[in-house]
């Protein structure tokens, strides 16, 4: 498996970024290669024998692992035999009929070729001092077979290089991430070049590929039947700098993986253009893009307003810009296709509007660094199934990732972070956002990006279903890794928390929770309540501690909370819930309740009637009759609650106390009431009533059989769980 | 007198030494009771992909046979009231969804694309005969499976009161049960790395 975090794509990147520099200089060098080397061929031809009147003489001249070292190529171990012969009075031929090399290499580039052989005639005119060559092949292992013709003058040289079915798979793959391997690039090859005597030079490089492919071990990162073409446009003055550059790629078929993203070029043809120049000081290259743009045809432009680099191709800033553009397709592509798998609801999820960007890059082996900011505008998003949708969504969202901040600068950072809250503002906004029963009143959000972080400076309104919550001020540190952490502040009043309970409880219970100032914090991928919350409810409070939500990332967060409560009202609460009625007033706690995949995985309840309580302890029949067979699966009235209930409506008890544990998928229920060895669930009253003892303390009462009794009760008609 | 001085401390450190030496550290893990749990899960969730994977039953050729046939020869679905050694909502949850993954995944297995790692998790072995749209699916179908491992593991710890730490011993143990029940044809891979054919 591979895997390809963050850092790596970074890297690959840049190294993509490297290599597309390198890739310049072997076109181009590769011109002045084939031409230097013509010259040394005729450096080293011995002067030829006069012709006399019975035609030429030719000559031999035997090279024997010969060298010669140019400042853009070298070649080695140059063996083999060069004939040397006059057609006329003031032409000299240099014929070769194998001359190899053992070794041609661009140092610069990285590129090394083994064994090429060079065969064909080079003609010199002893007058001009001009050298000619139609047809002198190049025959070049793995690569294929190069033709030359050009004329190179004292003062001036054109030619033209071609190729027709060369793999350019070989001379690629070091400009490629190393897992990518060697891929395969059938293409055709034309570099026109030309030198004026007064230096100026200027090549033309046209290669069409067709049916190209790479892919690493596993297939993951792969593309197919890749079908474009490659234009360069280069100028300059020879030796001298700047070197004027335009690239001009175009891919209109085939397909690329990466990973999870797939992408069709004939879907989404791509074209690209680049223009950039090429300077140095005599020791360092530095290269700058003038303009540049990049498009898939129907899903996403970005356009190149200007570069500048240290070192070329290292240390180079970019800068980028989405030009406004509808954000469907970006999202379709790259969101709700790429993760549909892991969060199904996306395939559902439908949006419209408009994305624009404007970003800094900066790459680097010291720094990597993006800054600018993320426009949407006017966006409507909805996903219907899961009654989520939001109207007018502007977001401006600031970036100011690093990552490597400077950790010995204090004084750095703190100029970083005032240049931030200039000029990295951003704003959040709505004008209608629901999310199930919940309505989100317009909002205007105004955060501020820090360095690897955001902040809410002030306090924000929201209203949620026409209720005022408070948030903010706030700040998230770190958010581009997975050590994320903040805080932010949220208080409210009395919010009535019917809104947040499913629709048939909502109508018949009203808890209102009063948050005077929490604090609610992130750290990796939990959220904590920092202070506990206070939830009035059924005339008693519940008091919730430890609240935090877990794995918020992942397709199923998880709850963990604990809470207890006091002077709740039975008969309100029964009432609710159908269970049967029971006055009195109730306290307990609930430990280590975890929510999962929206079930309980494990609690500890402990329910228990108060003693002091200011109203009557009674309990009905049916609620007799559900305690037991939750309990212990049976009724003590065995199947006569009915008719009982014509007689006795409700019994005094003394107490009720409860415990259930559930863990590993299995109940436990537990009468706190321990008298005479006996286990009571409920005590009856000091003259009368009803006990209901637990006749087997060490009862486990597994998942599905519990489902199944609350499932009976339901059934029954009279009370219903909820 | 400078020896003197220096004998006790040499002995206490000796001591210390010597105490240090005797400590072990005994980390805590129920290798049976994980390897009752991986039997129990693995063996539910092949069961479910199955009889996901089968095709719809024909009730009414099977109500035509002898019911004292029907009695012998059929196979009750009986699981739902077995105890497994760990369970809880989020296991059943994971066994759910990991079973219907598990179906999509078997004709990749057959095909020798995927294969059984020893660590626990599903590897691809050769993506290279799929169509490059296929791959792209598969990948982000075998990351979600995997991810689901990842937290089936973490639940049994969690259940087992097994440190987190130890999660990959824990894949371990469930990858021999992920290869027990893999069909023949599968790709397993040996505890030394290299794949075989069941």
């Amino acid at each position: 498996m591979i895997h390809s975090g963050g850092h790596d794509r970074l890297k690959s990147r840049r190294a993509v970024f490297l290599h597309a520099g390198r890739l310049l200089w072997c076109i181009l060098f590769f011109s002045w290669l084939v031409t230097g080397f013509v010259l040394f061929s005729a450096a080293h031809a011995q002067p030829p024998p006069a012709t006399d009147a019975n035609g030429p003489h030719a000559a031999k001249l035997h090279i024997d692992d010969a060298e010669y070292v140019h400042p853009f190529f070298e070649a080695r171990g140059i063996s083999g035999t060069v004939s040397v012969s006059r057609t006329d009075s003031r032409t000299i031929n240099l014929q070769s009929r194998g001359l190899r090399l053992r070794l041609l290499s661009l140092p610069q580039t990285g590129l090394r070729f083994e064994n090429v052989e060079i065969q064909g005639t080079v003609a010199l005119d002893t007058i001009t001092g001009d050298f000619t060559t139609e047809d002198l092949l190049l025959e070049v292992p793995d690569l294929g077979t190069l033709t030359l013709a050009a004329t190179l003058g004292r003062e001036s040289i054109h030619g033209d290089l071609r190729a027709e079915e060369m793999d350019f798979g070989k001379a690629l793959a070091p400009f490629l991430p190393h897992k990518i391997g060697t891929p395969r690039v059938p293409a055709g090859l034309r570099i026109h070049f030309q030198k004026g005597s007064d230096g100026a030079w200027q090549a033309r490089v046209n290669i069409r590929f067709a049916k190209a492919s790479f892919h690493d071990p596993d297939y993951l990162y792969a593309g197919e039947n890749l079908t474009g073409t490659v234009t360069v446009n280069a100028s300059g003055k020879a030796g001298r700098f700047p070197v004027q550059l335009s690239l001009t790629t175009g891919i209109g078929d085939g397909e690329i993986v990466w990973n999870r993203f797939y992408l069709s070029f004939a879907t989404h043809p791509f074209t690209s253009e680049l223009n950039f120049r090429l300077e140095t000081d005599g020791k360092i290259v530095r290269g700058s893009v003038n303009r540049g743009s990049a498009r898939l045809k129907n899903l996403l432009h970005v356009r190149l307003d200007g570069s500048s680099c240290e070192t070329f191709p290292d240390e180079c800033e970019f800068r980028l810009r989405l030009p406004k553009q509808p954000v469907a397709p970006i999202l379709d592509v790259f969101l709700k296709e790429a993760y549909g798998t892991m969060f199904p609801w996306l395939s559902e999820a439908r949006w419209k509007g408009w994305i624009e960007a404007r970003m800094r890059l900066a790459f680097g082996s010291k720094l990597n660094e993006a800054v600018g900011r993320l426009h949407l505008e006017d966006v409507d998003f909805e996903v219907q199934p899961r009654k989520i949708s939001i109207h007018d969504l502007n977001f401006t969202l600031p970036v100011w990732y690093r990552r490597k901040p400077k950790t010995d600068a204090g004084t750095d950072a703190g100029s970083e972070s005032a240049h931030a809250s200039e000029s990295l503002s951003g704003v959040l906004g709505w004008k209608d956002f629901r999310f199930s029963s919940l309505g989100f009143a317009s909002l205007r959000l105004p955060l501020t990006a820090q360095l690897n972080g955001y902040r809410i400076a002030q306090k924000v309104l929201l209203r949620i279903n026409g209720q005022r919550v408070l948030l903010g001020p706030g700040r998230l540190e770190n958010v581009w890794s997975p050590d994320r952490s903040g805080t932010v502040e949220i208080q409210a009043e009395d919010l009535d928390l019917s809104n947040f309970l499913p629709e048939s409880l909502g109508k018949i219970v009203r808890p209102k929770v009063r948050i005077p100032k929490q604090s609610l914090r992130l750290d990796r991928r939990r959220i904590l309540f920092q202070k506990p919350l206070t939830i009035r409810i059924f005339g008693g409070t519940v008091t919730v501690h430890r609240l935090a939500v877990e794995k918020i990332f992942s397709p199923a967060p998880e709850i963990l909370l604990d809470a207890t409560w006091k002077d709740i009202d039975l008969e309100r609460l029964t009432e609710a819930t159908q269970f049967g009625r029971i006055t009195g007033r109730l306290t307990g706690s609930v430990k280590n309740l975890r929510i999962a995949y929206g079930a309980p995985v494990s609690f500890d309840l402990v329910l228990k009637s108060q003693d002091q309580a200011p109203v009557q302890k009674k309990i009905s029949i049916i609620a007799i009759d559900n305690l037991s067979q939750v309990g212990t699966s049976q009724s003590p009235f065995m199947g006569a609650a009915g008719l009982l209930k014509v007689f006795f409506k409700d019994f005094p008890y003394k107490k009720i106390g409860i415990r259930c544990t559930l863990e590993n998928d299995y109940f436990t229920i537990r009468g706190l009431v321990r008298e005479q060895g006996k286990e009571y669930l409920v005590k009856r009253g000091a003259l009368h009533g009803v006990d209901v003892i637990n006749q087997n303390p060490r009862n486990r009462i597994a998942w599905n059989d519990m489902i199944r009794r609350l499932k009976r009760i339901r059934k029954s008609g009279r009370p219903e769980m909820r | 007198m400078k020896d003197a001085r220096w004998t006790p401390r040499v002995l206490v450190l000796l001591l210390t030494m010597g105490l240090l030496s005797c400590v072990t550290i005994n980390i805590y893990f129920p290798a049976e009771q994980v390897e009752k749990a991986a039997e129990d899960i693995v063996g539910e969730i092949r069961k479910q992909s199955q009889d996901q994977e089968k095709p719809p039953a024909k009730p009414d050729k099977e109500s035509s046979l002898p019911w004292i046939h029907r009695w012998i020869f059929s196979v009750r679905s009986a699981y739902a009231a077995q105890e497994t050694v760990v369970s809880n909502a989020a296991i059943r949850q994971l066994k759910s969804r990991l079973a219907r993954h598990d179906s999509q995944l078997s004709p990749y297995f057959q095909r020798g694309v995927l294969g059984e790692g020893a660590d626990g998790y599903v590897v691809i072995l050769n993506a290279g005969a799929l169509s490059i749209k296929e791959r792209a699916a598969l990948r982000r179908l075998v990351n979600m499976v995997n991810a689901d491992r990842r937290a089936l593991y973490e639940e049994v710890a969690r259940a087992l009161n097994v440190n987190l730490n130890q999660v990959g011993r824990i894949a371990q143990v469930f990858a021999k049960e992920w290869q027990r029940t893999a069909r023949q044809g599968w790709f397993i891979q040996t505890p030394d790395g290299n794949w075989r054919k069941k």
